[in-house]
């Protein structure tokens, strides 16, 4: 019984961190490149651990996709969203596991911002036949764009929210 | 405190350098010389509307060109149709004016930017390849090839 009511608890859970995430992105998407995406899925990989994460960037992407009032990506750049995002938990539960401070990971989301661009790269210049050096000057300031926001995001909302990710999560568990 | 005036301090210096670095990277490619370009305008069935060569002059930019040539119809800032072509997009890391539409006494193109859009490619020696800047930011040349399409947005 006990583990019936957290699996349900659980999926509650995922389902309201992948609204926030989906709503953030959507509330924010008139801003190139500015959102709270990697520091949510950052503070939920450290707070939620890999499997919720995991879930909520699967969910995530498929909402986004779906939902989006700007329109769905090309479906060949599905692949490249979903394992951009996915880095994030990968990194976070593994290489960085060790990675708690505030300043390590606005450092490793301003890197991220890059290597997420990146990830597009293929399916543009393999696909869609964009020539590599101008889509890569192109999307630099982009990529630029979303380091910094990212930085910023992390660096100064990490420790608040949590803090308090952490105490309403054993506040959700606690109740029965 | 300390540790707040620090935090701040970072974070005025990352938004400054990255600023100067967006800068950096955005170029206004603005003719340096006067010479001219090849034109190529199809519809939406790949129909030859426009083969001919444009001249330009010293400080002109891709848009300038057409713009002296044609009558354009460009997007306003919710990229509804403005034939004044009076608004100019000034967001961070994308700047100048989306044309939708192209016309002259003998032919006209118009997308919807939703379903259709204007696509702008350039002859790289061996084919046409999509740019990836727009008509205020597009590099040319003297003796520069480029053809200007209307292209269904989902295929």
């Amino acid at each position: 019984m006990r583990f019936e009511n957290t699996s349900i608890k659980d999926a509650a859970l995922i389902a309201v961190c992948s609204a926030i995430l989906f709503v953030q992105q959507l509330a924010l998407s008139f801003l190139p490149n500015i959102q709270f995406t990697t520091l949510l899925i950052i503070l939920y990989t450290k707070v939620l651990g890999f499997k919720k994460t995991t879930l909520i960037i699967v969910i995530h992407v498929i909402i986004i996709n779906i939902l989006s009032p700007y329109g769905p990506l090309m479906p060949m750049y599905i692949p490249s969203m979903l394992i951009g995002w996915m880095l994030i938990p990968i990194g976070l539960s593994t290489v960085f596991k060790k990675l708690n401070s505030p300043y390590g990971l606005a450092i490793f989301g301003f890197f991220f911002g890059f290597v997420y661009g990146w990830l597009f790269i293929p399916v543009a210049v393999f696909v869609l036949g964009t020539p590599f050096e101008a889509y890569f000057m192109m999307d630099l300031p982009f990529e630029l764009i979303m380091a910094l926001s990212n930085f910023l995001t992390v660096l100064w909302l990490y420790t608040p929210l949590s803090k308090m990710l952490v105490k309403e999560k054993e506040k959700y568990y606690q109740i029965v | 405190m300390k540790n707040l005036i620090i935090k701040i301090l970072i974070s005025v210096v990352a938004m400054v350098a990255v600023f100067f670095a967006i800068k950096f990277f955005t170029n206004e490619n603005l003719a340096l010389t006067q010479g001219s370009i090849h034109l190529l305008i199809e519809d939406k069935e790949g129909l030859v509307l426009f083969d001919d060569e444009l001249t330009f002059y010293e400080g002109d930019s891709f848009y300038d060109i057409l713009n002296r040539n044609f009558d354009l119809t460009c997007a306003n800032g919710s990229y509804q149709a403005d034939e004044t072509c009076s608004y100019e997009f000034q967001s961070f890391g994308f700047q100048g004016k989306v044309i939708l539409g192209i016309k002259n006494e003998d032919f006209e193109i118009i997308s919807d930017w939703t379903n259709s859009f204007l696509s702008i490619e350039k002859f790289d020696g061996d084919t046409f390849r999509l740019s990836t800047l727009g008509v205020s930011n597009l590099e040319f040349e003297d003796n520069d090839r480029f053809k200007i399409s209307l292209k269904n947005a989902w295929e």
